[in-house]
């Protein structure tokens, strides 16, 4: 018993002996920077008005170093929403509609803001300061949504040139008889469409119930879509194809608005900073 | 000998403890990229990225070399620092090169457009028809070039002597009144040296003359907007929304008003069934907006946590916002509680179905809810989705422990009505004993009108539905569901987002509601906001056109918010 207490005795000895080398694989596999101030804010509201300002709140305080001073950063990014829809199809509804975000300018200084002794708060034991920053007034969303007049450089410059053409061609892929008759009806493009229709009686649905279709081929029985069809939907234009002729506009959004992901670098005499949590404000 | 192996195990012990060293860490430099740059503008117009401003280019790299930039429009240069201007207006990606490395970063260069902003108002409010409103221009113009200007008025502007306008070439357009209320769109199109800028405009935000309430509602990929309930507008004057400048978010079904705060429930992307065996698809949060929209705080989100535990709908009693999840229970949140993230730790669940006698006996795991709130200091709770009606419990009949069966001892007495039925709102007004609510029943869908007595004597049974079905003044239905197809194309067949809040104007007894007619059915109501009007027994358009989800009536008067 004794010699067993001896050994376990010893044992632990030369464990702790080698533990004493001590491995801190954090130390061993990173690199350790010089210590920020401790910063934190909070800011005024979730958006912000183009060309406003927003008002914010931060503490912060350094164990490591004096405070020399503190900056607002922020970069930019737009959302741009964009709809185009075709309102004369009745068999689908055929509506193009992206939604992109892309960062527009990097993180940038925006305002700087004077450290002073004076902003010492005894109760929160930290340095206290409120302050705004400005927001540039070219940044107001934009919108161009449901013209009553369709502008082809305005579709351009927001959709690019191709869009029109593209859209027209997806349309014309997903045209069915139903269709045609009420874009073509509807538009002016022709006064009757009884000259294209042909009509089979759908029994599954009902005796004398009749489902209406382009002429078929007596061979292959699969419908045509007859040339004069064909030859008028060229005559059809981008801007026609979206008119919304009861409401009296055109079926095209094109909206763009900013938000800037904003933070606070605190910064002490040796030009070491401690950083804000970002904060996304929209602007409107 | 005890005794010394004692001493020398200590002795050994002691030992091995001093000689232990605290490594505190040596302070290194950060690395960083090999190039790395960064841009500004000196002067005026620092923020704006206009067209022809200077910008300074500084390199910033510790790798050593020739800088060589290349500014994404076709010209380069070399050095440390370097100035360029872009002619055109649009988003470059500025290349720079230093030997094997390089890196990009985006600029956004902006047109030069006009500025336009409202001169402060004497009494801070804008009243139709009578108050004047002036305008400051900016147009950045450093090369100072000619400009044409065209002010666009909306309908209903008149100069000081009282003269309609509808347009100015004019730099400022002098002083307007606008003749009719809500937010009224001043446009300015400049055209500098022949070249015509983007358009500026301005929002005036106008008031009425005399205090009304204000109904809030939230639009469909739009923003939340505010519009005045005037009861009998003047001839001649247009009631227009006033936009909130606040996006709706993904799927804001109930929006909610107390003082001088709304609240918005988001549900985030996915509101119907996912298969989020991770629990992290949640995106939905809690919005607080100022009545005024000049302030928006997050008050409590779900992002990155369970989809279904998104706020989906809400009521506020007391002190607390109680926001239920899309099929398990009802939590709640104070309401100056502010940058909160949800947890059921943090907030656990006020009720839930399976503390409630209900449970299995009457509703069934995963029954999906809707609106829910007090109706004379009772709770309702809408079912519409494994176990539907409407489920009516007082807080004392909520049960410390879950139950895995109901039984009858342990139903509430305030009792279960609409069974069978699929209510997704509803809405009570004391003062008329009438309760106010929505179904999506295929073939009975609808906007209903009743009192509570008569409530009773429905029950279960839908055919006696048909007296307090309302419709609109041209004889449409309201019906989210029509022979099986949903008039909304949103949502499972189960979930569809139909009518998901109703909302009561108490001065005069009006029920708003959104109703979505998407599929465009011609047997019911186009989309837009309606309102059921008690003295008409009819439901009356409001505005035409927007997909509206949430909306609240803020019930305390204001000629403006």
């Amino acid at each position: 018993m004794k010699q067993s207490k001896f050994i376990m005795t010893m044992a632990a000895t030369v464990l702790v002996l080698a533990s004493c080398a001590k491995h801190d694989f954090f130390d061993e596999d990173t690199i350790t920077g010089k210590v920020g101030p401790e910063s934190y804010w909070e800011v005024g509201s979730a958006v912000v008005g183009a060309g406003n300002s927003m008002d914010f709140t931060a503490q912060y305080y350094s164990s490591a170093s004096e405070i020399d001073h503190s900056e607002v950063w922020y970069d930019i990014e737009e959302t741009v929403d964009k709809t185009v829809t075709c309102p004369w199809t009745v068999s689908f509804t055929y509506t193009q509609s992206s939604n992109v975000t892309d960062q527009k300018r990097v993180s940038q200084l925006i305002q700087k803001y004077a450290h002073s002794p004076e902003l010492w708060s005894d109760s929160l034991h930290a340095f206290l300061l409120k302050g705004s920053f400005p927001v540039s007034g070219t940044l107001a969303p934009f919108e161009w949504k449901q013209p009553a007049e369709f502008d082809s450089t305005k579709m351009v410059q927001y959709f690019g040139a191709t869009y029109m053409n593209e859209f027209k061609d997806a349309v014309h892929q997903r045209m069915k008889f139903a269709d045609y008759r009420k874009m073509y009806i509807g538009m002016g493009k022709l006064d009757s469409f009884t000259q294209f229709t042909d009509s089979t009686e759908d029994k599954n649905q009902g005796v004398g119930i009749y489902v209406y279709h382009f002429p078929k081929d007596r061979v292959t029985g699969e419908e045509i879509i007859p040339y004069a069809i064909d030859s008028i939907w060229e005559t059809i234009g981008f801007a026609e194809l979206i008119e919304n002729t009861a409401g009296g506009y055109y079926e095209v959004e094109y909206k763009r608005s900013y938000a800037l992901n904003a933070l606070l670098r605190v910064y002490d005499v040796r030009g070491v900073y401690g950083r804000t949590v970002s904060k996304k404000i929209d602007i409107n | 000998m005890k005794k010394y192996i004692r001493i020398t195990a200590m002795a050994l012990c002691t030992l091995a403890l001093s000689a232990c060293v605290d490594n505190v860490p040596v302070e290194e430099e950060l690395p960083q990229d090999a190039v790395s740059f960064n841009y500004r503008i000196d002067g005026d117009y620092s923020l704006d990225y206009y067209v022809g401003s200077v910008i300074t280019f500084q390199n910033t790299s510790p790798t050593q070399g020739t800088p060589v930039w290349s500014f994404g429009d076709g010209t380069a240069a070399e050095g440390n620092s370097v100035e360029h201007f872009y002619k055109v207006a649009g988003t470059y990606q500025v290349k720079l090169t230093i030997g094997d490395y390089s890196k990009s970063q985006v600029i956004m260069i902006s047109d030069i457009k006009p500025l336009l902003s409202i001169n402060p108002i004497e009494g801070g409010l804008c009243e139709v028809r009578t108050t004047e409103v002036t305008f400051s221009l900016e147009v950045p113009n450093p090369q100072n070039l000619p400009l044409e200007y065209e002010w666009i008025l909306p309908a209903g502007t008149t100069n000081a002597a009282g003269e309609a306008m509808t347009t100015s070439h004019d730099r400022l357009p002098g002083a307007l009144k606008f003749g009719n209320v809500g937010s009224q769109t001043v446009r300015l199109r400049v055209k500098m040296d022949g070249r015509e800028l983007e358009e500026g405009s301005v929002n005036v935000q106008v008031g009425y003359n005399e205090d009304v309430p204000t109904l809030y509602y939230a639009v469909q990929g739009g923003h939340i907007m505010a519009y005045k309930l005037i009861p009998n507008v003047p001839s001649g004057m247009n009631v227009s929304p006033f936009d909130m400048g606040l996006s709706s978010g993904q799927h804001p079904f109930n929006l909610l008003f107390k003082d001088s705060s709304l609240y918005i429930l988001d549900c985030g992307k996915q509101f119907y069934y996912v298969n989020d065996e991770d629990g992290v698809l949640g995106d939905g949060k809690i919005t607080v907006m100022s009545k005024d929209g000049s302030k928006v705080e997050m008050m409590l989100t779900n992002a990155g946590q369970a989809a279904f535990d998104d706020p989906f709908y809400g009521y506020i009693d007391g002190d607390y916002l109680y926001f239920a999840n899309r099929n398990t229970g009802i939590m709640r949140v104070g309401l100056n509680e502010r940058n909160a993230v949800f947890s059921h730790a943090t907030y656990p669940y006020w009720v839930q179905h399976t503390t409630l006698g209900y449970y299995n006996n009457g509703y069934n795991y995963g029954a999906i809810g809707g609106c829910f709130g007090k109706v004379d200091g009772v709770w309702y709770w809408t079912k519409f989705y494994n176990g539907y009606g409407i489920y009516r419990f007082l807080e004392s009949d909520i049960l410390p422990a879950a139950i895995t069966q109901g039984d009858d001892t342990n139903i509430p007495q305030s009792g279960w009505v609409l069974q069978g039925m699929r209510p997704k709102s509803f809405a009570y007004d004391k003062n008329n004993g009438k309760f106010y609510f929505t179904l999506h029943d295929a073939g009975y869908g609808g906007f209903y009108a009743c009192t509570l007595a008569d409530l009773e004597t429905i029950g279960a049974s839908k055919s006696k539905l048909a007296p307090f079905k309302k419709l609109s003044v041209d004889g449409k239905a309201f019906e989210p569901n029509t022979t099986g197809k949903p008039v909304t194309v949103e949502g499972s067949g189960d979930e569809v987002v139909a009518i998901c809040q109703m909302t009561l104007d108490e001065a005069t007894g009006c029920v708003y509601f959104g109703y979505r007619n998407t599929h465009n059915d011609a047997t019911c109501a186009p989309s837009g906001i309606y309102r059921y009007n008690p003295q008409k027994d009819k439901i009356e358009p409001v505005i035409e056109g927007p997909l509206v989800y949430g909306l609240v009536v803020n019930n305390n008067p204001s000629k403006l918010f």
